[in-house]
């Protein structure tokens, strides 16, 4: 079902216009619904000002996390999910290890979803609050930039947060 | 499960680390309970100075008030938080014994280690909340 583009005009109620997202990093396309793909502040911005042609290409994000992100507008483009519901929707698509959330999150800036956003940045949150820091600097691939005078000066600034911790 | 490497778009070029720290720094560490974040003043310098920003701690006590605890600034002077006591009739009618405690709110209130007066007086009425905590107890 991937790349049909689909012009069936044939039936009497206005059809549903479809869009096409494409990953360009592994050229993988969705097609979806355009009220589900309007969620995307960014794809509701290039709809309107016309930009957007049939296959609408979507850099650095590949497919397996455009799924995701797919997989969540559809969620709450249904006007009848309870919000229980969503929830627990929501918690299903960030249950992800932390490098794929990371790509989530910066998917969902970069599409500029607001809910999506926020429910990864607290599962981030959630996941990396009990972590040393030095698995923090590993996993956002920050490099240390201080000496290792500094960095014990700048603990002992805080040294009760320390508590159990290498 | 196989460890990935950081993708081009995070620890790559300078520009895209710096989009990924903005996102994290106001998405993420803003979510972060306070421990975590003077653990987190450890992984390099700019991580400490978005941390201890008085204007990033603003977002951040926005974000945890009312379960959290604000994160308490080492740096900040006691003697200028007196001024930020927002009303005169309020500062009367705290019992003395109270008084201690109501400048400790203060004292952990971010805002109140900005250095004018002005912007202490305009956000002065965010300090209520804190305040009528403190004189129910």
């Amino acid at each position: 079902m991937a790349s049909a583009p689909e012009n069936e005009k044939n039936a009497s109620a206005p059809e549903k216009k479809t869009l096409t997202l494409k990953s360009m990093i592994n050229n993988e396309e969705f097609v979806v619904d355009e009220h589900v793909a309007l969620q995307s502040v960014t794809i509701k911005n290039m709809v309107d000002s016309d930009c957007a042609g049939d296959v609408i290409p979507v850099p650095t994000i590949s497919g397996e996390i455009l799924a995701l992100v797919i997989e969540y507008c559809k969620n709450h483009a249904n006007p009848s999910a309870s919000e229980d519901d969503l929830k627990k929707a929501d918690a299903g698509i960030v249950a992800k290890d932390i490098y794929t959330l990371i790509d989530l999150v910066l998917a969902a800036n970069f599409l500029d979803i607001k809910g999506l956003l926020e429910v990864t940045s607290q599962k981030i949150a959630d996941s990396i609050k009990d972590l040393p820091h030095q698995d923090v600097r590993e996993i956002f691939g920050v490099e240390n930039d201080y000496t290792p005078e500094e960095e014990a000066a700048v603990r002992a600034e805080h040294d009760w947060a320390f508590e159990g911790f290498p | 499960m196989e460890k990935k490497t950081i993708r081009p778009s995070i620890g790559g070029s300078g520009e895209g680390k710096l989009l990924l720290h903005d996102l994290v720094a106001e998405e993420i560490l803003t979510r972060l309970p306070a421990n975590s974040l003077m653990r987190f003043t450890c992984v390099c310098k700019l991580w400490r100075s978005t941390i201890l920003d008085p204007c990033f701690q603003q977002v951040h006590r926005a974000r945890s008030l009312p379960s959290d605890r604000v994160v308490p600034l080492r740096r900040a002077p006691l003697r200028r938080v007196r001024i930020a006591l927002p009303d005169p009739c309020l500062r009367r009618k705290v019992r003395p014994r109270y008084r201690r405690s109501l400048t400790a709110s203060f004292f952990f209130d971010p805002a109140a280690n900005r250095a004018s007066a002005t912007p202490l007086l305009a956000k002065s009425r965010s300090f209520f909340p804190l305040l009528s905590r403190h004189l129910l107890l």
